[in-house]
């Protein structure tokens, strides 16, 4: 029984992870309706950034992201007007592409850089375990999920109760109109791109010291962020927060209780066939 | 106030405006007909800086505004009703009304342009947190225009306001807008409604074919035998 | 008629270059060309459902698997030679293609879902094949290496080259024969507009159908091949990243173009064989520049490189018939 509370409690935590970063995906989906297969890459970016800070530099992660954000926020920002921003009117057929040969630059630049080698990252929580009566959990993952939700929400409030947050909800729903309004859409694509390569690096390093860390790791967390988007709904945040718990669950129960286990990663996969061959108008076609 | 030159546009590679000139005086009210599908739509896209034109030039107030953005265009004063409304469905009268006011030089004047447009408006003010994506047609046709008008415009273009409208609720509107012509403001207006058009219009312009046919006082239009052929089917 | 006749002549006379050229060039070179030829093959037969159907699937990994994993095992257990039973994997790629197609049909899939679901898939048979003892596992199955044509066992490694330079050139004719026949005429009016293809007579399902299994069962043979020229087959053959470089490299030569995935391949996986070479302690260094070549391509000439040549042509020949006519 405990075993399965353990189970239970580290799939929750994962998908609050997953959910924030399929919110990511969401919003700059929703003002740009551009699908970016290499939003996974991004996020092992802020992870590797966090590993060579620690490593090179002796920088706690945790601390790393203070610089961390922003240079990814910088960095999101000019990705977006050199790549992006010319295919705004591209049909989705060429951003597939496009953004597939950002996530194969991203990988075999970070194959060169840090090698194919596992790293591992460590910070000051390694090691230290918190209980929650009958339950424990590390003390890192249990961070990266208070964190996930702490943004999700901060970015709800954003969108929902901010001048700026209007104007990408204005944008989201009928770009010509806002423009007309006098909304500069250019820039608010923009800057919500930036503001979710952000988050990635704010995620990123808050997610290392859990996993090992691999230039491939990006296609599993893209391919993960979509299903979680899609089974989640595009505007639908609350829907995307239960979607992304239960991925992560999907994905923890399945490596306790799958025969045979090594089966379990495909689970999530088959989830996400299955819902959208049930369900193929979802959540993609309100957009082209 | 507002002159268009030889201007030629279309999509992809079908040309819709061939050689359209114009020009829209400070402080009248101009009309654009045409049928459907003449272009009038696609001109006003040039206009507005939502299309580049092929050839020719945009000029409002002497400045050449030629392949500028939508956004850049409103800043200078040049605001449009689309058509259609094109509300946004999911934000409050309110917050429709405050994206009018995104243009740089309306922001100091929010206060007073919202409460123009209130009294304009009554029933805007009654239902300011009322989702706009649940009034009924003419009361999102007022909350299309008032939401133009909170960017302090100097020319207010209209695509077709009255579309969809009932008769008396699409009066109301042009009602407004003639109101709004006798404080000083500049309209170019966009219609399929001939004969409502020209009877709050200083001038009109006939689009057919790609260029100007007609264009003359609207006074005289009104009893141009052609245009009472073809567009008032008399 | 002229160009059709033109590319047919084009495409022995390459036949006839790459048979004498692989007689002065070294091993690594003839490697190299080997892997490239592969790609172009594999980006010929995606073309097909991808390209001229606009069909952008994922999944031609799993048919390459299908074809490399049935006929190894047929040839292990059996001792039926690969010669046959590459048919039988390609009858059983051809089988999951027309599944896949018909489900995109019946369910009028939009182009992106279809896509995610073929990516699914491909990811979920990966894992089956790691998984499955069977199969062989992580390691996948060994085919003992021998001087034995007769089971697609060639001691010379030219004889793989010939092999596949005949398949590349098939391929070719298949193409261009597709291009030319009013059943390529269908798949073109498919990808434009399936509604109106549909209300001009044409039956959407059944010449997809062809497409998919057309598609699929001649990739499963790239799926035999790779396992005979590198003696083991492995799940590495169904992986995503597969799928990726057939999309990109076909992108690059131009997707739904004839010579394009000829040409993308021949450009690419030389540029990242030298690389890989030249800076052997740099791992990924070919990769990258690979990846900065697509991305630059891509990015500048958006449909690929022989569209954009065809284009440049295309306007030269108007150019100078206006000139001619102004005269």
């Amino acid at each position: 029984m405990d075993t399965l509370l353990q189970i239970i409690s580290q799939g929750l935590v994962l998908g609050g992870v997953y959910a924030l970063m399929a919110l990511a995906l969401a919003i700059v989906y929703s003002v740009t309706h551009q699908l970016n297969f290499a939003h996974g890459d991004l996020m092992v970016v802020g992870m590797y950034l966090a590993f060579w800070g620690m490593h090179a530099l002796g920088v706690d992660p945790y601390v790393a992201i203070v610089v961390i954000a922003p240079l990814m926020f910088i960095a999101g920002f000019l990705l977006f007007r050199i790549v992006f921003a010319p295919m705004l009117s591209a049909p989705h057929l060429v951003v597939i592409q496009v953004t597939l040969a950002l996530s194969f630059i991203v990988q075999s630049a970070l194959l060169l850089i840090f090698t194919s080698n596992f790293q591992t990252v460590h910070t000051v929580l390694s090691g230290k375990i918190l209980r929650f009566g009958p339950v424990m959990l590390a003390a890192a993952p249990v961070l990266a999920f208070v964190a996930s939700i702490v943004l999700a929400l901060a970015a709800y409030y954003v969108i929902r109760h901010t001048e700026f947050g209007k104007r990408v909800l204005a944008v989201a729903e009928d770009r010509q109109a806002a423009a007309l309004a006098g909304v500069n859409v250019v820039l608010v694509q923009a800057s919500v791109f930036a503001a979710a390569v952000a988050v990635m690096g704010i995620a990123g390093p808050l997610v290392a010291p859990m996993m090992v860390l691999q230039p491939s790791a990006g296609l599993h967390l893209t391919l993960i962020s979509f299903i979680v988007f899609i089974l989640g709904g595009a505007n639908n945040y609350l829907g995307t927060l239960v979607a992304g718990l239960i991925i992560g669950l999907s994905e923890s129960l399945s490596s306790l209780y799958m025969r045979p286990p090594e089966l379990a990663p495909a689970v999530p996969y088959l989830i996400f066939i299955v819902f959208l061959l049930v369900r193929p108008k979802g959540v993609l076609e309100r957009a082209s | 106030m507002l002159e268009l030159q030889g201007i030629r546009a279309g999509y992809g590679g079908v040309e819709i405006i061939r050689d359209v000139t114009l020009s829209v005086n400070e402080g009248r009210v101009v009309s654009l007909l045409g049928a459907n599908g003449a272009g009038k739509s696609t001109l006003l896209s040039v206009v507005s800086g939502l299309m580049r034109p092929w050839a020719g030039a945009v000029r409002f107030m002497g400045t050449n505004i030629t392949g500028w953005r939508p956004d850049q265009v409103a800043e200078e004063g040049l605001i449009q009703v689309p058509q259609g409304r094109r509300l946004f469905t999911k934000l409050s009268v309110m917050d429709n009304l405050l994206l009018g006011n995104t243009p740089r030089r309306a922001r100091p004047m929010r206060k007073q342009l919202l409460q123009k447009v209130f009294s304009m408006f009554p029933i805007l003010d009654q239902r300011r947190e009322q989702l706009a994506g649940t009034l009924s047609g003419g009361q999102q046709q007022m909350v299309a225009i008032g939401r133009a008008l909170m960017g302090a415009p100097r020319l207010l273009v209209l695509d077709e306001p009255s579309i969809g409208l009932a008769p008396s609720i699409a009066m109301e509107v042009l009602g407004h807008l003639r109101d709004l012509n006798r404080d000083g403001m500049t309209v170019l207006l966009v219609e399929q409604n001939v004969a409502q058009a020209l009877s709050i219009s200083d001038r009109g312009y006939i689009l057919e074919n790609g260029v100007i046919a007609l264009s003359d006082e609207a006074k005289a239009l009104r009893h141009d035998p052609r245009v009472l052929k073809a567009y008032l089917g008399v | 008629m002229k160009q059709q006749q033109l590319s047919y002549v084009a495409v022995v006379v390459l036949v006839l270059v790459g048979l004498i050229g692989a007689q002065y060039v070294s091993r690594s070179t003839l490697d190299t060309v080997i892997i490239a030829l592969w790609f172009v093959y594999l980006c010929q037969t995606w073309n097909i459902i991808g390209g001229m159907a606009g069909q952008f699937s994922f999944a031609h990994p799993v048919y390459v698997a299908f074809g490399g994993y049935t006929s190894t095992l047929l040839f292990l257990h059996l001792g039926l030679t690969p010669w046959i039973g590459m048919f039988v994997g390609a009858a059983a790629a051809m089988a999951f293609a027309a599944v896949l197609c018909w489900i995109n049909f019946r369910q009028q899939l939009p182009m992106l879902t279809y896509a995610l679901i073929t990516l699914g898939v491909t990811v979920v048979a990966v894992i089956v094949l790691h998984t499955s003892n069977f199969l062989g596992g992580h390691e996948g199955l060994v085919i003992p290496r021998g001087d034995a044509p007769a089971t697609f066992r060639f001691a010379d490694k030219k004889m793989y080259y010939y092999v596949i330079l005949v398949a590349v050139a098939v391929m070719m004719l298949i193409t261009l024969m597709l291009r030319h026949s009013r059943f390529g005429v269908r798949l073109l009016a498919i990808r434009d507009n399936q509604d109106a293809a549909r209300m001009i007579g044409v039956n959407v399902l059944r010449t997809t159908l062809v497409a998919s299994m057309l598609s699929a069962g001649l990739g499963a043979f790239a799926g035999t091949f790779y396992a005979h020229y590198m003696s083991v087959v492995d799940p590495s053959i169904g992986q995503v990243e597969l799928a990726v470089q057939v999309v990109l490299m076909t992108a690059v030569g131009g997707i739904g173009t004839t010579w394009g995935p000829l040409f993308g391949p021949m450009l690419l996986v030389p540029i990242e064989r030298y690389l890989s070479r030249q800076f052997v302690d740099l791992a990924g260094v070919g990769y990258l520049f690979y990846g900065l070549v697509i991305i630059a391509v891509l990015l500048v000439l958006r449909d690929g490189v022989v569209s954009w040549i065809a284009k440049t042509m295309r306007s030269r020949r108007m150019k100078s018939k206006s000139q001619g006519a102004q005269r």
